[in-house]
């Protein structure tokens, strides 16, 4: 073989273990999750990136995934496109490394026994990046997690102040108007967190809901730092990110009776 | 129980007469014999039988040594046969794949002790070709990149193995894609349906070089159209904070056919701008975005917060789009007073 072949090869073998080692989670999985079998009919072909991870979460069967997803700005509302190729009867290790070897400048870790948090390669220590505001405490008490998922500013209150800074002796009236998965009420009391580390605990909160609803869906977050109109303009939402049978996988008690 | 399929039967008969001589019986040879020929469902073999009569009128001759045989040919030359004393006989081959015309042809053989050998000969053809079904079909397909795994439809081929091809009439309907099993189709609406049921898929099949008859199934291919909507019973906060909170449930329809939508995970986005506000101070508006839930609604908040006491005249009027799936199905004026907000249907309304 050539020194020149033999160059390509090394390049070549080293860029594929390089973003192979890039698609593996950022922090190691305790949860096991990334074990988790894929088992139903997955969409195919050409998806955007948020959508591709919805159809693995969706075409899951005996377990369950859900997501708080950190858009980067310019990836809204013309989001980056990913080819969705799941191999049968795979993983969820295998089917995330297959689609963030697609987009090497995002990674992941998994933050629960079911929860996946996705953001843009080195946002979590960005100090301009909204989401590491840190917040000494934030306390909510039997609120649906999915206004707080798309409203974090309603709950958060240094949040609202970085979004609309109150004038001097002008008083303020805020306005929160937009749809909403309600999903489980959540209770929680945290210390010293981000945005980033309020909204994950909330979606972790809706792993197991108390309620009966049909509102009840555990939620996933997505945060984009433009509207769909592609104004600057920091934004939440929510997704469904669940499988058919999701009340089975999330009452497992109740749909044996 | 092998379910077969009834190909055609044919008969042959041997009809030879001797001139008698005057006033003696006359001879008169009147020998039958059928051929059938099935295919078993699963094309994977032949099954063939024959079965002769011989009614002839014998005088002083004998008919004996009956003899039947069944002979099947493959469309490659290849055969088996099968020769049975008496008048029966059956027989089967295995296709191993092999798709085309088949022949089965039966033989019925006897010795007359006056004129020797007689033969009577029967055919028929079995066709063995590849079949597709659509089991379920599909009776809408939902627009919207989110609504695709809500449109899967599948044909089954018969022997499996083959190449599926969907198609659509009209041509500009909807768009296919692959899905991860054989023989399903991803559905991406493109135009609506003009009325219900006029889009016709076509699944092709073809096995080994034979194409199968193709399935069809009828559907129709919606768009999100207008809303329902259900009451709006705001939950005040507790002092110090002022205001109030809750929820409006949304029920999404389509056309054509006014179907009431019951997709979860569809995206719902929505333009708020503000119209007028007697608010002295700054009001400033939110806005998120979200999914049809898990029941298939729109559910929109509603909230008004403030560390204040809400001014007992508030009038603050919004102009409120909602999309789903980016097609619009809804314009709202949402007034937001100091105790409630009342919203305001500007349609559609269908």
């Amino acid at each position: 073989m050539r020194p020149t072949n033999l160059c390509l090869l090394s390049a070549m073998t080293l860029a594929l273990a390089m973003t192979t080692a890039l698609a593996q989670p950022a922090t190691p999985d305790k949860f096991g999750l990334m074990k988790k079998p894929i088992e139903g009919l997955m969409v195919t072909g050409r998806r955007t990136f948020t959508q591709a991870l919805r159809d693995g979460a969706i075409a899951m069967r005996s377990h369950y995934l859900t997501f708080g997803i950190e858009l980067a700005d310019g990836d809204y509302p013309e989001e980056r496109m990913v080819i969705s190729s799941p191999p049968p009867g795979g993983t969820v290790g295998e089917f995330l490394q297959d689609l963030f070897r697609q987009v090497p400048t995002y990674e992941y870790e998994v933050v629960s026994e079911h929860a996946v948090s996705v953001y843009p390669r080195g946002a979590k220590e960005d100090p301009n990046d909204i989401l590491n505001l840190r917040v000494p405490r934030f306390d909510v008490d039997g609120e649906d997690a999915g206004v707080v998922l798309v409203f974090p500013q309603q709950f958060i209150a240094e949040l609202r102040a970085k979004l609309a800074p109150p004038t001097p002796g002008q008083d303020q009236l805020f306005m929160y108007i937009g749809p909403v998965s309600p999903g489980p009420k959540v209770t929680l009391h945290l210390r010293d967190v981000t945005v980033r580390e309020i909204l994950n605990a909330v979606t972790v909160a809706t792993e197991n809901p108390k309620g009966d609803g049909p509102d009840d869906a555990p939620c996933s977050w997505i945060y984009r730092t433009r509207t769909h109109t592609g104004e600057v303009k920091p934004n939440w939402g929510t997704l469904f990110s669940l499988p058919p049978n999701w009340k089975e996988l999330v009452h497992p008690a109740r749909s044996q009776q | 129980m092998r379910n077969l399929i009834q190909l055609g039967l044919m008969i042959a008969a041997a009809l030879l007469s001797v001139a008698p001589l005057s006033g003696q019986c006359q001879m008169i040879y009147n020998v039958s014999v059928y051929a059938d020929a099935s295919v078993s469902s699963d094309l994977s073999t032949i099954y063939a039988y024959s079965s002769g009569a011989d009614n002839s009128t014998t005088c002083n001759c004998t008919h004996s040594n009956y003899q039947a045989t069944l002979t099947v040919y493959a469309p490659n030359g290849s055969k088996v046969s099968r020769t049975q004393p008496g008048m029966q006989s059956s027989d089967s081959m295995a296709t191993n794949d092999l798709m085309g015309t088949y022949d089965a042809v039966a033989q019925q053989a006897l010795n007359c002790s006056c004129f020797g050998q007689v033969l009577a000969t029967a055919s028929v053809p079995a066709r063995v070709s590849p079949t597709v079904t659509i089991p379920a079909g599909i009776s809408y397909v939902l627009y919207g990149p989110d609504a695709v795994g809500y449109n899967l439809v599948q044909a089954i081929g018969t022997p499996p193995g083959g190449q599926y091809a969907w198609s659509v009439t009209p041509a500009n309907r909807l768009s296919f894609s692959n899905g991860l099993m054989p023989g399903v189709a991803q559905l991406q609406a493109n135009t609506p349906s003009a009325y219900q049921n006029d889009t016709v898929l076509t699944a092709n099949y073809t096995y080994s070089g034979t194409a199968a008859v193709p399935a069809t199934t009828s559907t129709t291919v919606t768009v999100y159209r207008y809303l329902t909507q259900g009451s709006y019973n705001p939950i005040s906060f507790s002092p110090p904070t002022y205001g109030y909170f809750g929820n409006v449930y949304y029920s999404v329809y389509a056309q054509p056919g006014q179907l009431l939508v019951l997709a979860s995970g569809l995206s719902v986005i929505e333009s708020v701008s503000q119209t007028s506000s007697n608010y002295s101070g700054a009001a400033v508006t939110f806005q998120g975005n979200a999914q049809t839930n898990s029941s298939g609604n729109i559910v929109d908040y509603l909230a008004v917060k403030s560390n204040n006491p809400l001014p007992a005249n508030l009038k603050i009027i919004n102009d409120q789009e909602i999309f789903v799936e980016g097609l619009y199905v809804r314009d709202n004026t949402v007034t937001f007073s100091n105790s409630t907000a009342t919203i305001g249907n500007n349609g559609p309304y269908n």
